[in-house]
């Protein structure tokens, strides 16, 4: 501690040093005031201010300015010399300027030149898109410089004049503030146009609220991220931001953000010329289910999911069914509007329906904005149940929900993700929102079957056969997409261990694209010291065990965010082990029912051999910031059984 | 920074004590390791090998058995071929009524470059350097 406050008494006397003259006015005003406070403990840099402007200028033109100001305090701070900002392209959004200033502490001023700036393209395996990011990164940066960036981006966005922020960072945040606005002028009237802003978990972060004249919104004091949390809610639904929606009634080419209502509407008629029938697959003469099942499959068989937005507007709008049959190609929106043209050609009225997967949930009081939903899917309405399981009553009748994106879900089921998930159907005449129960969608499952060998000098040899169901560990999409060798290395990795010296041999598989059945890989594992004799115990190696789950929480650390993790499937394994001579299980029984998972284990002696049953089920963990350390004690617990598990449960006791 | 040092880092962990009548731990976590290791391993190789550094990585682990506790059984690990040595080894010292345990680990990476024909001795060497790696200590009861 005291050399934190030497370090600090000598960065204040550094600054001393430094000429805030030499930065702009915004950001000499801000380093002043921070001068006399102290920088907070534990961070690397210092955030002094972070400030929006948003002004909205008319046929959805957002124009945005941003001033960024910090200090550097450690070594590790040194990186916050890069400013970074992301564009869509094209004319949906472009940046007009970026400045910036290093005030180092021996005074010197060090300005972005046009050299310190990169494009760089943000582009993936297996997407093609507009966007990119502009990296700025202002050289000579040392402790306890002062970074001030500036810049004015211009936005047209294809779902509207509408814009979200987060306030928390990785380092702390002393200032930060949004403003906004809209021109108003000689060739400009938008007195209809109204602005809404909503702040979102500003509480539940300790963040207090200050409304500035002009309806502007500002917060000191915002604590950063927490470090070495794992478990917890995605940070969507976490996170301090603030959501700014201008809504003008005379925009008609973007989604009005006024209600659910007439979001969903909006959806529909955009998606409405998309939904017609390609007439490419027979149907002719089969039920209103076969028909549908046909298309899914058909779908299954024939597309592969890819995003290629070669214009900022198809992230946000499909392409027509008969293009994406023709193509073979298409993203969620695609896949959706395939299913629902081909479904409407066989009379079904078919809606989009925005849903968010993965990352994050949308929250029950969200308010209307695009930007809380990463996927789409397809509805058909029902005039009576077709017995399926993924079909949804609502208060507008009742729909069955397709995600046809997910190649590996049998017809019928939504792919596991779905579960508990809040979806928004949009129908002609506006939205519904219905939440999936967890009974429509697949369960995940893997067992293996297993039969070994030990030998006396201490090698063994398994023959084992795996059966997935749904997408438990992906071996059907790594099957159909990928080579034998990327299975070969996926098997090793996910429970069947190797050394160098091992070998994994007479892989073979089924089809991948039968969903009917489960997908099956066999393939036979040596293991040269896969049985090791200490003393009167051998301990065999841990083939087919699930595996121990890490730590979530720094121990000693105060838990700062809920704990979540979102897992339900299912592991059964059934081995068979001949020894050399008869052996002894350490642990014969044992079983748990925990938040975490549900695990049963016995190990039967049959003469020299031992038949191994396990059964477990994972299952979906939620502990609210109330119980967030009860949530912690349970993972511990939890890992503890399973480390006991892989040291106690294959050892055994000899009388060799 | 001199360059021709040695890298040397120390660091100091706790464990809570084993509630269980056997316990095992890595006394290496978060160590990095001396090669990388492939999880799955081609059958046959045509290229040449080539190791891009050549080194030794020594890593020690000390501490105090917990009472009511004894070392189970650790046949040592001392292997060597052409590519280099791998050492794996547990001893113990008593300091009055303790007793202090030593692990150390010991990678010594010496051949560099070699034809395609050496691969399954490569493999071996790789083997042994898994299983040090991979090498846990075990605590077990006082019956």
């Amino acid at each position: 501690m005291k050399a934190r406050a030497l370090f600090f008494g000598l960065l204040v006397t550094c600054l001393l040093g430094q000429d805030l003259s030499k930065l702009p006015d915004w950001a000499r005003i801000e380093a002043a005031a921070a001068l006399k406070e102290t920088p907070p403990q534990e961070a690397n840099a210092w955030v002094l201010f972070m400030r929006h402007e948003v002004a909205y200028t008319g046929a959805g033109e957002v124009r945005k300015r941003t001033l960024r100001l910090v200090k550097v305090l450690t070594e590790r701070g040194l990186g916050e010399g890069k400013f970074r900002l992301f564009s869509l392209g094209s004319r949906a959004e472009k940046i007009r300027s970026l400045k910036g200033w290093n005030l180092r502490p021996d005074g010197e001023v060090v300005q972005l030149s046009r050299k310190d700036v990169e494009v760089v393209d943000t582009d993936t395996h297996g997407t093609i898109t507009t966007f990119y990011a502009t990296e700025a990164e202002i050289s000579r940066v040392a402790i306890g410089s002062l970074l001030a960036f500036e810049s004015e981006e211009v936005c047209q966005a294809p779902m509207g004049p509408v814009d979200w922020v987060y306030l928390a960072e990785i380092e702390p945040v002393r200032r930060w503030e949004m403003t906004f606005g809209k021109k108003e002028g000689w060739f400009t009237d938008l007195k209809e146009v109204e602005a809404r802003i909503e702040p979102r978990h500003w509480e539940a972060w300790g963040i207090a609220q200050e409304r500035l004249p002009g309806g502007a919104i500002a917060a000191s004091g915002i604590a950063p991220l927490p470090k070495d949390e794992k478990a917890h809610p995605h940070l969507i639904n976490v996170l301090p931001r603030v959501e700014l929606r201008f809504l003008d009634p005379k925009l008609s080419t973007a989604p009005s953000c006024a209600s659910w209502d007439s979001f969903a509407s909006w959806i529909f008629e955009h998606y409405r010329p998309a939904m017609i029938s390609s007439k490419t697959i027979p149907l002719a003469g089969q039920s209103p289910k076969d028909a549908l099942r046909t298309i899914y499959n058909w779908m299954s068989k024939e597309l592969v999911y890819k995003q290629v937005y070669l214009t900022p507007e198809r992230g946000w709008l499909p392409e027509t069914c008969p293009e994406v049959v023709r193509k073979r190609f298409g993203d969620c929106k695609d896949h959706a509007t395939c299913f629902l043209g081909e479904a409407s050609g066989v009379g079904f009225d078919p809606c989009p329906v925005l849903c968010r997967i993965i990352d994050g949930v949308i929250e029950a009081d969200q308010p209307v904005f695009p930007y809380v939903f990463n996927h789409v899917i397809a509805a058909v309405r029902l005039k009576e149940t077709l017995g399926l399981p993924a079909e949804v009553e609502t208060s507008q009748g009742r729909f069955l929900l397709v995600d046809s994106t997910d190649r590996f879900c049998t017809f019928g089921f939504l792919p596991s993700d779905h579960r508990n998930r809040r979806v928004l159907i949009c129908t002609p005449t506006g939205a519904v929102w219905a939440t999936v129960p967890a009974s429509a969608t697949m369960e995940p499952g893997l067992s293996i079957d297993l039969e070994g060998q030990v030998e006396v000098n201490g090698s063994v040899k398994a023959q084992i056969r795996l059966r997935e169901t749904g997408n438990a560990i992906h071996l059907r999409q790594l099957a159909l997409e990928h080579s034998t060798q990327q299975l070969r290395q996926w098997v090793i990795q996910h429970g069947f261990r190797l050394p160098p010296t091992g070998t994994l041999t007479d892989l073979s598989m089924g089809d991948p694209l039968d969903l009917e059945h489960p997908f099956e890989v066999r393939f036979t594992l040596t293991h040269p010291t896969g049985s090791v004799l200490q003393g009167k115990y051998l301990e065999l190696v841990d083939w087919g065990l699930p595996g121990i789950p890490s730590p979530i929480q720094k121990p000693g650390v105060v838990r700062k965010l809920a704990v979540e993790m979102r897992a339900n499937d299912a592991l059964s394994l059934r081995a068979k082990w001949t020894f050399p001579h008869p052996v002894q299980p350490l642990l014969p029984v044992v079983q748990t029912d925990s938040p975490f998972r549900a695990l049963t284990w016995q190990v039967l002696v049959e003469g020299a051999s031992v038949r191994i049953v396990l059964d477990e089920r994972r299952k979906d963990v939620w502990f609210d910031s109330e119980r967030k350390a009860e949530g912690v004690a349970a993972q511990k617990e939890d890992r503890i059984f399973l480390q006991n598990l892989h040291e106690q449960g294959l050892r055994f006791r000899t009388d060799w | 920074m001199n360059p021709d040092a040695n890298i040397e880092w120390e660091a100091e962990g706790l464990l809570d004590r084993p509630t269980s009548s056997t316990f095992q731990f890595d006394p290496f976590p978060g160590m990095q390791r001396a090669l990388y290791l492939p999880s799955a391993w081609p059958e046959k190789r045509t290229e040449p090998i080539v190791l891009t550094i050549l080194g030794i990585q020594l890593g020690t682990c000390e501490f105090t058995l917990p009472k009511g506790f004894v070392l189970g059984q650790k046949t040592p690990l001392i292997r060597q071929n052409s590519f280099g040595k791998v050492a794996f080894t547990v001893s113990t010292t008593a300091k009055g009524e303790e007793t202090l345990v030593k692990v150390v680990i010991r990678v010594d990476v010496l051949r560099g470059f070699a034809p395609a024909e050496a691969y399954d001795e490569f493999r071996t060497f790789m083997g042994w350097v898994d299983e040090a790696y991979h090498s846990k200590v075990t605590l077990e009861k006082n019956s």
